[in-house]
């Protein structure tokens, strides 16, 4: 798998008169326009959300929070950046804040899993393999999704940022206030860590 | 080998990023969106939920204030009501032969934000559920803590008239006895019309 971290910033560039287009009618009232905008960077939010939440439920609330956040600020955007790099800041910010809140209140009484619910085991499945071939790349699958559960959470939330491949590394360093450097030294050593922790492959 | 768990790592990480189905975002935001552009539409409904805001603060502020009830009765006579007022003093800080001291020096007990009363008969659930905060309440309902009845020192009887039970139609309260931390009851008098 090969995973273009560039190619949403082309696309940024290559749709941007067509989304300043959206903004400005967005700022002067026009909900359909700002209707538009979500439908256009719902997926990048909610994913970012998930990112750092680990649960849909939640992340679809952060991300609804978020919107209307972006909808009310909206008339402050300046164009520094651009909508769907602010848009991810502001959706990022808010999920960190669920998060802090859930962690405050149900460490207690969850284990301190990503709240996965398995999903990711369950759902790797290599079409075309033998079954005994599946069971192995299933139980190696699960391996790596605990590994990146135990990373550290800027480990582990840059990784799932950077491996979504809804973002370029410049947007994952505005979302989390870090340099692009950072961002790549973070996922690398997020991926040295997962490769130790499955049998230190990333070492052979 | 690295190659490969590499890709193992990207699908497993993109994996725990994808959502389950699509949840139609755009459509959530308008909806919220349009609820409060109609809110905003109708202005009548602005000062309704002010005065509404306004008047739940001051129902918690009267609930968990601890300043003190008015007194209804008795007067102290004239002589003894121009003595110098005690200080106000916490419950805790009472000691009982001051309580229990005949002087007729009726203390306001201003911070004490809790105080234990002893009834002689069961409160009313409607006043059990206003002013009992923290459940699980006591079995026996006669002796139970009530958080915004402030407690008063001096002789017995003194009648309080509680702040804020009057929407409850609950009769003033006639104080039998003060111990220290306790207070007595007399059986409380329900209905409209009070005491």
């Amino acid at each position: 798998m090969t995973i273009d971290r560039t190619s949403d910033t082309a696309a940024d560039e290559r749709d941007y008169p067509a989304e300043h287009a959206l903004i400005a009618a967005a700022v002067a009232g026009d909900r359909e326009a700002f209707g538009a905008l979500v439908q256009r960077h719902e997926r990048a939010a909610i994913r970012a959300a998930l990112a750092a939440l680990g649960r849909q439920a939640d992340a679809e609330d952060v991300t609804q929070d978020a919107f209307l956040i972006a909808w009310q600020k909206l008339p402050t955007f300046r164009a520094e950046a651009s909508f769907r790099t602010w848009l991810l800041t502001i959706v990022w910010r808010q999920a960190l804040a669920r998060r802090r809140v859930r962690q405050r209140w149900w460490q207690r009484f969850v284990t301190a899993d990503r709240g996965d619910d398995g999903r990711t085991e369950a759902r790797f499945a290599s079409p075309g393999v033998s079954p005994e071939q599946r069971v192995v790349d299933r139980e190696r699958a699960g391996a790596v999704a605990a590994a990146i559960a135990r990373l550290s959470p800027k480990l582990r939330d840059t990784l799932l940022l950077a491996a979504s491949g809804e973002y370029g590394y410049e947007q994952i360093g505005c979302m989390l206030g870090v340099p692009v450097g950072t961002v790549k030294w973070r996922v690398a050593e997020a991926r040295r860590q997962i490769g130790m922790a499955v049998g230190g492959t990333r070492d052979d | 080998m690295t190659e490969k768990l590499d890709e193992l790592i990207d699908t497993v990480a993109q994996r725990m990023t994808e959502a389950d189905g699509h949840p139609d975002m755009r459509t959530r935001v308008m909806a919220v969106i349009d609820d409060r552009a109609r809110l905003v539409r109708r202005p009548w409904l602005m000062p309704l939920m002010a005065t509404g805001a306004a008047a739940g603060a001051a129902l918690v502020w009267m609930l968990v204030s601890p300043r003190p009830l008015p007194l209804s009765q008795p007067v102290p006579p004239a002589s003894q009501a121009q003595a110098p007022a005690a200080p106000a003093t916490p419950v805790a800080a009472l000691q009982p032969e001051t309580v229990s001291s005949p002087a007729p020096v009726v203390r306001r007990m201003t911070a004490a934000p809790r105080a234990t009363a002893r009834l002689s008969s069961a409160m009313p659930e409607s006043v059990i559920a206003t002013h009992m905060s923290e459940p699980p309440w006591p079995d026996d309902e006669q002796n139970m803590t009530i958080p915004t009845l402030p407690a008063l020192a001096g002789p017995a009887p003194i009648t309080i008239e509680p702040i804020g039970w009057h929407d409850l139609a609950i009769a003033p309260v006639t104080v039998a006895a003060i111990e220290v931390k306790a207070i007595e009851l007399e059986p409380l008098r329900t209905g409209a019309g009070g005491a």
